[in-house]
């Protein structure tokens, strides 16, 4: 069996915070309101507790094999072919999904900051950075999250500190949402999806130092983007109100726009918002990036994840460049985030019962 | 070998100061032509020409001249007239305007820094959704400048250069931001005014102003019915609306004096504290209650009257109470029987109340208009001033 990397309990958590974080919630606070009004934080929480009891079976099923990613147990569960497959679904989607990341994260770069720069120049800078990021191993990813979740965090606090005057309480309420349960839950799946990312965790768990704390660092790990979308859900409604934020394509952004700097020193806040939010950006797609490279080296059995990126770096930057327009972009990133949403919840199940039914376990650690 | 890593180094060196750089949208900041406000007119149509009255548009541009701000060491700075430009331009809408006036200016305009939009009155009350639709989608534009309307021409108001005005678009700004600190003029920036007007249990409303030769006033407020202007409140209507609708103190108050009729009593305001409720009457009337407690000081007394005595002061603050809750009725059924507008966001009380109730209404207006108002009142003086001098 090939040694995986070495990563902290805390790596971890910041490895699921940095993943969630990312190009979702600059659309979030709109697609949301669009079915659940103002009960759209009530979504999230949904949406953040779905995505948690999926991560526990995820969990549960990866502990049952302690020295073994899903490309490796999936093979033993079921036989090598459908393993395999299943394995090569996952790499695709997650090579999928970071190359729209860093479209959505280019387009609204493109539309609202820097208007004459062409989205390829952005993308193929954004992806350079991600390429060099994830052809370290294991343990630079885990500390390299581990650095950058400060990075993330804190100037979206400051900015929720700031743009808090803005709330008027009023467009906050109902805060149910004023037409019962059904549309709630139907924006609560839709949230679940932009929860997606932190599946990636199937390949970690073999690697983790000390596997009995899994649980609670990735319940700590949830927490934090669960805590960030919700507020700036909830700020977002309350500055914008449900009707106004439907005109808007990117609220989140629009959300920095109407922040007033105290003392009018930074008139445009949102050119420090995105400066930290390219990290973000780049934490998510890099991550993701990471886990599907070494996906598919392990599906493929070459020894080495690095002898696969230059091969498949052409494939992002197309995925990047496939939609045309951004409410294409956006379909697309519909499409993908369901296909992710449908493996998410059917096949960490379906293993699990088969592993459970069948008795089968994976070596214990030495 | 060696050389040939060298190379390679410098080859990878010399690509990446190409993208790196970030130099794309690189624009110096004296080579854009920085607006700070913006004025729009009809424009007269010309002689002859097929455009109606309300095609064509005139926009004035406000644009600052960046080596006259500041001054030099020992130098005054170029104020009013001297520091700023006015350039207008005429297109049958914003982006068409825009494009003209591009053409007589030697840089690209910037819109990062308009700090004031200004309609004049005729525009506005042709709606003025059309126009605000070129700054939403301009990523430059600030989202917290003002909407004005003047009631004779924007460009006049442009063009009038008060004595203090270093650049007369900051000024604009900065008479809207003490007045609304202040508390007697509602806070309301371009985004602001955007979602009042797509909401549907709201309606916009703007702050008036007019200009004499070098001065610039307030001269209330402008009512809107969805994106057209339909009315005006003057100084004193907009105080009360902002007393009813904003939670904000607005002005002061002056009542006859209790003892002596001749004399009068100014009571100055200085808090607030309003709640309010939307209800159901039995005929299926929205009922709003009011409950409005100020807090006030008598800035003025123009009478030897004693107010240390307990009764006439209860007195005079009933006095107040009336007085203010009279003001506000009559303003209320004034702009609800006239204009017909939610300029006071009562739809949106219901929305966020009574979700289900306003699940069931399709247009808020006609329910809008049999909507009753019940108002409370209560004054709280804290300082009378030394009165007994006057004898």
């Amino acid at each position: 069996m090939k040694e995986h990397g070495k990563l902290t309990e805390r790596q971890f958590a910041g490895i699921i915070a940095n993943t969630l974080i990312g190009a979702g919630n600059l659309v979030l606070p709109r697609t949301l309101t669009a079915i659940a009004g103002t009960g759209a934080w009530i979504a999230v929480l949904i949406g953040g507790f779905l995505s948690l009891v999926f991560m526990l079976i995820i969990i549960r099923l990866g502990l049952r094999f302690p020295e073994e990613t899903l490309m490796e147990y999936g093979t033993h569960i079921t036989n090598k072919w459908i393993g395999k497959s299943v394995g090569f679904l996952f790499c695709s989607y997650w090579l999928v999904l970071s190359s729209l990341v860093i479209r959505v994260f280019s387009s609204m770069l493109v539309s609202s900051v820097m208007i004459n720069t062409p989205i390829e120049v952005i993308i193929i800078a954004m992806l350079l950075v991600v390429v060099y990021f994830i052809r370290h191993d294991l343990q630079v990813i885990g500390r390299v999250n581990e650095l950058y979740f400060i990075f993330i965090i804190i100037p979206i606090l400051f900015g929720i500190f700031l743009s808090i005057s803005e709330v008027n309480p009023i467009r906050l309420l109902p805060l149910t949402g004023g037409q019962g349960f059904l549309p709630l839950l139907t924006a609560g799946i839709g949230s679940f999806f932009s929860f997606l990312g932190f599946e990636i965790i199937v390949m970690l768990i073999p690697s983790i130092t000390t596997q009995k704390l899994t649980y609670n660092y990735s319940i700590k790990g949830l927490l934090s983007p669960l805590v960030v979308y919700m507020t700036i859900v909830l700020l977002a409604v309350g500055i914008f109100g449900v009707e106004e934020l439907q005109n808007l394509t990117w609220p989140t952004l629009e959300l920095i726009k109407v922040t007033p700097f105290p003392g009018l020193i930074l008139e445009r806040l949102e050119v420090v918002f995105i400066s930290f939010w390219v990290v973000a950006i780049f934490t998510t797609s890099g991550n993701l990036l990471y886990v599907s490279i070494l996906g598919f080296s392990q599906v493929l059995q070459i020894e080495e994840h690095k002898t696969l990126i230059f091969p498949l770096l052409p494939l992002v930057f197309f995925f990047a460049m496939l939609p045309g327009s951004i409410y294409k972009v956006f379909d697309m990133m519909d499409i993908i985030s369901k296909v992710g949403g449908l493996l998410v919840c059917s096949i960490p199940v379906l293993y699990y019962l088969i592993s459970v039914i069948w008795d089968k376990k994976g070596d214990e650690r030495s | 070998m060696n050389y040939i890593k060298c190379f390679k180094l410098l080859l990878i060196i010399c690509l990446i100061s190409f993208i790196t750089t970030g130099c794309w949208d690189l624009k110096d900041i004296d080579q854009r032509s920085i607006i700070i406000a913006i004025g729009i007119d009809f424009a007269e149509t010309p002689e002859g020409s097929n455009y109606e009255h309300s095609e064509l548009i005139k926009l004035t541009a406000q644009i600052a001249i960046p080596q006259k701000l500041g001054g030099g060491a020992g130098q005054p700075p170029a104020m009013g007239e001297e520091s700023v430009w006015n350039v207008s331009a005429v297109g049958l809408n914003i982006s068409m305007a825009i494009m003209q006036l591009n053409e007589k200016l030697q840089y690209e305009i910037f819109l990062g820094h308009v700090r004031a939009i200004i309609f004049s009155e005729d525009v506005a009350k042709e709606g003025i959704l059309r126009y605000l639709n070129y700054f939403r989608n301009n990523p430059d534009f600030r989202r917290l400048s003002y909407i004005m309307i003047s009631e004779d021409k924007a460009e006049d108001v442009l063009n009038t250069y008060p004595k203090t005005a270093i650049i007369q678009g900051v000024y604009l700004m900065n008479m809207v931001e003490t007045a609304v600190k202040k508390g007697n003029m509602p806070d309301i920036p371009f985004i602001e005014f955007v979602i009042r007007l797509v909401d549907k249990g709201i309606d916009p409303v703007a702050i008036m102003i007019n200009s004499f030769e070098n001065k610039i006033k307030f001269s209330g407020l402008a009512v809107f019915k969805g994106e057209r202007m339909v009315g005006k409140m003057n100084i004193e209507e907009g105080w009360s609306f902002i007393q009813l609708a904003e939670k904000k103190q607005g002005g002061f108050e002056v009542v006859r004096d209790v003892k002596d009729e001749l004399g009068r009593v100014t009571i100055f305001f200085s808090g607030i504290q309003s709640n309010l409720r939307p209800m159901l009457t039995e005929d299926d009337n929205f009922l709003f209650k009011v409950d409005l407690d100020f807090e006030g000081r008598a800035i003025s007394q123009e009478t030897p009257t004693d107010y240390s005595n307990q009764i006439l002061f209860n007195e005079l603050e009933q006095r107040v109470s009336n007085e203010v809750k009279r003001e506000l009725e009559v303003l209320f059924y004034k702009i609800q029987k006239k204009y017909n507008s939610d300029i006071f966001g009562f739809g949106e009380m219901v929305r966020a109340y009574m979700p289900k109730e306003w699940d069931k209404i399709d247009n808020w207006r006609e329910k809008f208009r049999t909507t009753k108002l019940d108002i409370t009142v209560r004054t709280k003086i804290r300082r009378i001033g030394m009165t007994n001098l006057i004898q």
